[in-house]
């Protein structure tokens, strides 16, 4: 085998702890209504810590790298949502709480919202589910760490 | 030669600060979960030690916003101000009789003074930030509190200046030998706590989502760096008082000899912070102008000028028990 | 104050038109999220009575059971949010942990936590098993004691009574030219209660006592809902023992014909819940919700005047304002 040039070795270093960093210390911006809020209120709380995980409710999305949007996305809304995604950073992911985030849910013949957050900006991670149990938002994050090694 | 080693000192003396600092955020993050019912952080390092500096690496890691950032310096000053100030003021304490820096003698006032400006150095941000009602506001909020309350910290922490006679911190803790201050000056231990309380206002890291839109808003639309370097200066003050509390009424490095003096203060330091935790978990937020000027004055300084009283009539009459 | 509608408006009322009846009630538990099996109620309940369809009684039991559970729960979830906005850490956190004990019970009845799904017309979906009544007891024995400790946390912690003293005070006349109902209302000191005035499950079986307050500031809001919890145990605590076995669903002949105008009313834990429905050919023609928390936010815009802008959040929390129900 071929020896690495020494600076290439050092990017590789860097690349692994920014790597590290990225997925041991999580700032989630919580965007949320309805009953999917309710069980975020739930996954922060003693039961089902989220904190263990490394994760922080950060209260600006000018510090997070995760936007969770969760509840009932209305027509009104849309102008707000916008607005959120572009003051987060660059590299951000956007996690789609509840069927109602995903695709409309139970409402979706309504002429009032939207069929889901796709339709604004892209979504990586989906937790269906009407409302989805804490245990599937704590697999949300989990999917997010295997994701991004 | 004297000055190499003053520098050398200086340097061991921060090492120690930031390794206290990172024992102490860690401390605060578990027991604070504990007295939850939770766990705290768990998966990162053995229970979670690293998680700490991996949220601090986050920043730093962030290099071409931290180029830019220290390019405006009309933003910064605040924070480095903040920061530099509240390494001046650890600088003054000692820790032990043989550990320290520098030995003033007005070392007691000048270093609360020191951590009162750091307090203050959120002011001079105020330039590069949108001010809408609601950032306005919480900042006046923090200086006014800082203002507020830190009158009765100076006032309660003359009663053991008058009992030892002197403005020095090794002369306060000597005087206490025999016994310490906090069983002939409650009051003053009282005011004391609650007032640093009341200055440490939430910590801006793991706070709950709501709880740290009104206090730190101020803060958050700076960049990542600096809401770090000040959310650090903010737990370097808060080491600071919980040291100087604990020379001023716990006795300092006194105790029996099993063990290092060292870890003597290190043990009341850590007790005293589990108290003050308890107070602020408990108790809950003073907000408002006017409740925290009535707290202040009709009742915290009140109990502070009586608590000099007694402490003045025992001094003038019963001068051979000390 | 003027409340800024649509930004969660989903439209509900207008989706179920033309669906048929039995099919209507994943839908409409959605619009309350703290106690959505209220929802399932009021529906059932104003089909029922229009039909004549008697429910077995062992129906009526687990339901009364069921209500009073989701009563709980919601009333926890506002102590939660009283904490929040006091800043109080860890009352909250204790908080969180009882509500969960309670959403466990009503996932082991029901299999979801918050939108259950469970109630029919004529009965409900499936039977409890033993299991659950004695996992029901297991836990209502403890919980007293629990209850007991949020109430120093909020009530016997002086600071906290201070602060809540004469905050966001309703007057009287106000709070009855807006029609609010519940626990804001008895917060006044009416003694206005549908379960005590109108007997609508079997609740004139159970002993309880409807808790009113005189002033009606935000520390009587908080005690009426704080007792409010002690009485719903209490009644439970009753059922368990009264629970008699036999059929859980009677299947009525339900008529094609056109109906107009069918009402019914329950006691939400947010206050009065109404329903007004009209059917054609076995299908909904109209249905209208009148949810207690839009009367609630308007009373709350007009208790809030006169007072400092940092209470304002404190007073929002005191009402206990459901939002997806306000806008729906």
């Amino acid at each position: 085998m071929l020896d690495r040039p020494k600076h290439l070795r050092k990017i590789k270093f860097l690349n692994r702890l920014k790597n590290w960093v990225k997925l041991t210390s999580i700032n989630v911006y919580c965007f949320s209504s309805g009953c999917c809020g309710d069980e975020i209120l739930a996954t922060y709380g003693p039961v089902y810590d989220l904190e263990r995980l490394g994760v922080n409710f950060v209260s600006s999305p000018e510090r997070a790298d995760v936007l969770m949007i969760a509840g009932t996305i209305t027509k009104e809304m849309k102008p707000i949502l916008e607005d959120l995604y572009n003051n987060t950073e660059d590299k951000k992911v956007v996690i789609a709480v509840g069927s109602c985030a995903i695709n409309g849910g139970p409402f979706y013949k309504s002429d009032y919202i939207l069929n889901g957050v796709k339709e604004i900006f892209n979504v990586d991670l989906y937790v269906p589910g009407c409302p989805p149990r804490p245990e599937a938002i704590i697999y949300s994050i989990l999917r997010y760490k295997e994701r991004f090694k | 030669m004297i000055l190499k080693n003053l520098l050398l000192k200086a340097l061991y003396f921060l090492l120690f600060l930031f390794l206290g600092v990172y024992i102490i955020i860690y401390l605060h993050k578990k027991t604070l979960a504990h007295m939850q019912s939770r766990r705290g952080p768990l998966q990162t390092g053995f229970h979670g030690i690293l998680q700490i500096f991996s949220q601090i690496l986050k920043s730093l890691l962030n290099w071409p916003k931290l180029f830019t950032s220290w390019q405006d310096l009309s933003n910064n000053i605040g924070v480095v101000i903040s920061f530099t100030f509240a390494i001046l003021a650890f600088l003054l304490i000692p820790l032990t009789e043989d550990i320290f820096l520098m030995n003033i003698e007005m070392s007691l006032p000048l270093c609360l003074s020191f951590i009162m400006i750091s307090n203050m150095g959120a002011f001079l941000s105020i330039k590069k930030v949108k001010l809408n009602m609601n950032k306005m506001t919480a900042l006046l909020d923090r200086i006014s509190t800082v203002l507020i309350f830190s009158i009765p910290l100076f006032i309660s922490s003359m009663g053991p200046v008058i009992v030892s006679s002197s403005f020095n911190l090794f002369e306060i803790v000597r005087a206490q030998s025999r016994f310490y201050n906090i069983l002939y000056q409650p009051l003053s231990f009282i005011v004391f706590l609650l007032s640093c309380s009341l200055l440490w206002q939430r910590l801006p890291v793991d706070v709950p989502k709501k709880d740290t839109y009104f206090n730190t808003d101020y803060l958050s639309t700076q960049n990542r760096l600096n809401y770090q370097i000040s959310t650090i200066s903010k737990y370097i003050n808060i080491i600071s008082l919980l040291i100087l509390g604990t020379l001023l009424y716990l006795g300092g490095w006194n105790g029996p000899k099993i063990l290092h003096p060292l870890i003597w203060t290190i043990i009341k330091t850590f007790v005293l912070q589990v108290i003050l935790l308890f107070l602020y978990t408990i108790i809950p937020r003073i907000s408002g102008f006017r409740k925290k000027i009535n707290l202040s004055l009709a009742f915290l300084c009140l109990l502070s000028f009586l608590n000099l009283l007694i402490i003045i009539f025992l001094v003038l009459y019963f001068k051979p028990i000390f | 104050m003027n409340p800024d509608f649509g930004y969660l408006r989903t439209g509900v009322e207008k989706i179920i038109e033309g669906i048929e009846i039995d099919n209507v009630i994943p839908f409409i538990n959605r619009v309350d999220n703290s106690s959505a099996i209220s929802v399932e109620l009021v529906y059932c309940i104003a089909l029922e009575n229009y039909f004549k369809i008697e429910v077995p009684i062992r129906a009526k039991f687990i339901r009364v059971i069921l209500s009073e559970l989701s009563r709980i729960s919601s009333h926890i979830l506002f102590l939660t949010k009283l904490a929040n906005a006091l800043g109080m850490n860890m009352p909250l956190h204790y908080c969180l942990r009882e509500r969960e004990e309670i959403l466990h019970l009503i996932e082991v009845a029901t299999g979801s936590r918050l939108t259950p799904n469970f109630v029919r017309i004529g009965g409900i979906k499936s039977d409890l098993s033993k299991q659950f009544f004695d996992k029901l007891k297991e836990i209502l024995k403890g919980f007293r004691k629990k209850v007991h400790e949020l109430r120093v946390f909020f009530l016997e912690n002086e600071l906290v009574v201070n602060k809540l003293n004469n905050l966001g005070v309703l007057v009287k006349e106000d709070a009855i030219k807006l029609a609010i109902s519940g626990p804001n209302l008895r917060a006044l000191g009416v003694s206005q209660d549908i379960r005590k005035n109108d007997n609508y499950e079997i609740y004139d079986e159970f002993n309880f006592k409807v808790p009113i307050g005189d002033r009606g500031d935000s520390l009587d809001r908080c005690m009426v809902r704080i007792e409010e919890i002690e009485q719903s145990i209490s009644i439970i605590s009753q059922a368990l023992y009264k629970v008699p076995e036999g059929k859980i669903r009677t299947y009525g002949e339900v008529n094609t014909q056109l109906m107009e105008n069918i009402y019914s009313h329950v006691e939400c834990p947010h206050g009065e819940l109404g329903m007004n429905i009209s059917v054609s050919e076995g299908r909904i023609a109209k249905l209208s919700i009148k949810g207690p928390s839009y009367n609630n936010l308007f009373a709350f815009s007009k208790a809030v005047i006169g007072e400092k802008l940092e209470d304002i959040e404190l007073i929002l929390a005191s009402f206990d304002i459901c939002v997806c129900e306000v806008d729906k």
